[in-house]
Parts: C-alpha cells; structure tokens; sequence
C-alpha cells in the first residue's frame, strides 16, 4: 500500500462512517466560522421547501388517526385531518396543485370526490396517507348528504331567507350534520352506488400507475 | 461530505427535520453544544447517504464485470477496514484526528486551530503518523487477513 492508497482507504472509511470521526464544539465552532460558505438564496429556499413539505406531511401523518369517525363526508374528512394538522387551506391546496377556494368547496361539500379528476382524487389520498377502501364510505357519505342538503337548502332559505354565501361555516357544517342524521335513519346499510364503483375503479389505477399500491388497502 | 448538490438539499431539509423531531432530547449545557449536536446528525445522515449509495455502487459493479475502482474495492475490503480500525487505536488521538481529517483534504492549518497546535507541528505529526501507519500497513494488512 503506497501513501495514495492509504489515503483513500482512510478517506472512504471516513466518509462511509467505518472510522467514526470525532466533531467536539471546537471543531464545529471553527467550521461555522471559517469554512462554511453561506448557501445561495434558491437552495436556501428550495431546503426550506423540502422541510415545509416534511413538516406537513409529518402534521397530517399524526392527525389522520386522531380522526376515526369513517362516516364523514369525505370533505369534512379533510377538513377536520387539516385543522388538527394545523395546516391552511392554501397550504394544503398547494400541495395539491390547486386553488384554496376549490378545496373550500370541496370541504364543504359544494362538490362531491366524483366531481375531482381520479389523479387528484389519487394525490389527496396519497397526501393524507388514507387508503382507498377507507375512503369508499366518506365518498358515499358525501354523495348522500350533497343530496341531502340539496332538500333542506331551499327549506332553510324559505325560512330565513339566508342564501349560502352569507351563511357561515358553522351553519354548513350543522346542515352537513343534521343531512348525516338524517341519512343514518333511513338507512343502516350503505350500498356503494356503480358510478361510485366506477369512479373507485379508476382512482385504483391511478394509484397503481403512480406505484402507490400500498394505499389500495 | 462529498454529496451532491441535489442530495445535499434533500439531507439539509432531514436534518432539518431531524432536528426538530428530536430537540427535546437535546439536554442543554450537557456534553456538546447545540450547534455540535446538529452536527452530529448533518454527519450521521452524510454518511448513511454514502452507505446507501456504496451499496448501489457494488450491485452496479456486480453486474458489469470489470471496471472497479479502488476506492469501492478498498471499501468492500473488510480485512483491511479492520486492520485500520485496530491500527489507528494505537495512535494518540491528535494523530489519529489528523490522519482522519487530512484524509478529508482539511487545510493543516484549520486541523491545528482545533488541535490547538501550530501549523507547522501540525505537518510534521501528519507526517509522522503518516509513515508510521505505511509502515505498520506493509506487514499488519497481511497479518490481519490470516
């Protein structure tokens, strides 16, 4: 072994943690101070992306399971995972490439999952870390109170003569409740309507084309 | 740490991460300072990232016969990592720094401000355990691989 060779044996070693090296406080005082050069402003911003993003999905990885009421519609599903997350509407809307208000929409359940395109029904899974087949009982559940609610609105704007865009979260969520009631009394048994299967058939493939078959179950 | 540029974004934002996870098990005015402690994961998470990549590296080389370079087989070669992991237990621990370190082309100077030694001590010690390890290298590899 000549002196070139140990050096690289020496230096691999290192850099694949073989040999650990010690890093004591004087050592990474004199690195922070002498030579570390300050990153530029667009990896600085891309690491803080990436971290955002790690933090977020670390939120939702913690608040998915605190939600176990599987009867939601499935936009209060994500409504209620994203307010315990502590995340935003425009921060979860940007991670699933589209606007807030849409998401609010869709929270509200102004439209049902099978008015979204099955690849971004399949990112929204994939965001929320749910499987579909613990989905399928929220996208009924949504479909059954948007038609629902579809009854009791003109009754409440008779009554009040209160249209939807005055009326606030609150209210949506109580008529979005009483419709759930509702919709319980009159039937135990959910049956999952073929265009629903339909629309599930296709998110399937979308999940396996996006090699995410561990959300199928 | 000899990472890419890319993978040294994605390493920046885990430890990152990392360390927010785990900063409650940071003890204040305990055995390093904090800045020493986020080090420590930087470097840790480095090296799982060259590991990783080593593995890639081999099952590469496996397949496409030929073409090794030195540096994957003197890493593959498990005999001559313990040869050098007892050898360098018989070094002082400044020599053994400065043999890790300069390994890692560190600048004699930055290596003797945390030693706490003059640059020019700080050669000639490199030297020194340099040519001892050489020496002990020509008959240890040898013996350690019986």
């Amino acid at each position: 072994m000549d002196e070139k060779q140990l050096n690289r044996l020496l230096s691999s070693a290192v850099k694949h943690g073989d040999i650990p090296i010690e890093l004591n406080d004087s050592v990474v005082d004199s690195l922070l101070e002498h030579s570390l050069e300050e990153g530029a402003d667009d990896t600085t911003e891309r690491v803080r992306a990436k971290f955002e993003i790690q933090m977020q999905d670390a939120a939702i990885a913690h608040a998915g399971p605190l939600v176990t009421d599987q009867s939601l519609p499935f936009g209060r599903f994500l409504e209620t995972v994203r307010e315990k997350a502590g995340l935003t509407r425009i921060q979860v809307a940007r991670r699933l490439g589209t606007t807030d208000s849409d998401l609010q929409r869709l929270e509200r359940g102004d439209i049902t999952p099978l008015a979204i395109e099955p690849r971004s029904f399949a990112d929204i899974l994939v965001l929320f870390h749910l499987t579909l087949v613990s989905a399928i009982p929220m996208i009924v559940a949504s479909i059954r109170v948007s038609n629902s609610k579809r009854t009791y609105r003109p009754a409440a704007r008779s009554h009040g003569g209160i249209l939807r865009e005055a009326r606030s979260d609150d209210i949506e969520r109580a008529l979005d409740a009483f419709a759930k009631k509702m919709q319980k009394r009159s039937s135990t048994q959910v049956a999952v309507p073929p265009n629903v299967a339909a629309y599930i058939s296709r998110v399937r493939n979308e999940l396996q084309t996006s090699g995410r078959t561990d959300l199928l179950e | 740490m000899d990472v890419p540029e890319a993978d040294a974004e994605e390493i920046a934002s885990d430890v990152l991460f990392t360390v927010s996870c785990k900063i409650h098990s940071f003890k204040c005015g305990g055995r390093a300072k904090l800045t020493t402690w986020i080090f420590e994961i930087a470097k840790n998470r480095a090296i799982d990232f060259h590991r990783k990549t080593r593995v890639e590296e081999v099952e590469l080389d496996d397949n496409t016969s030929g073409g090794q370079n030195e540096e994957s087989f003197a890493c593959r070669n498990q005999t001559m990592l313990l040869w050098l992991d007892g050898e360098l237990k018989h070094f002082s621990d400044h020599d053994r720094q400065l043999l890790l370190w300069r390994a890692r082309e560190i600048e004699y100077a930055t290596i003797a401000q945390w030693l706490g030694i003059t640059e020019g001590a700080a050669r000639t010690r490199h030297a020194r355990a340099q040519a001892r390890l050489l020496q002990a290298s020509r008959t240890g590899v040898r013996k350690a691989g019986r």
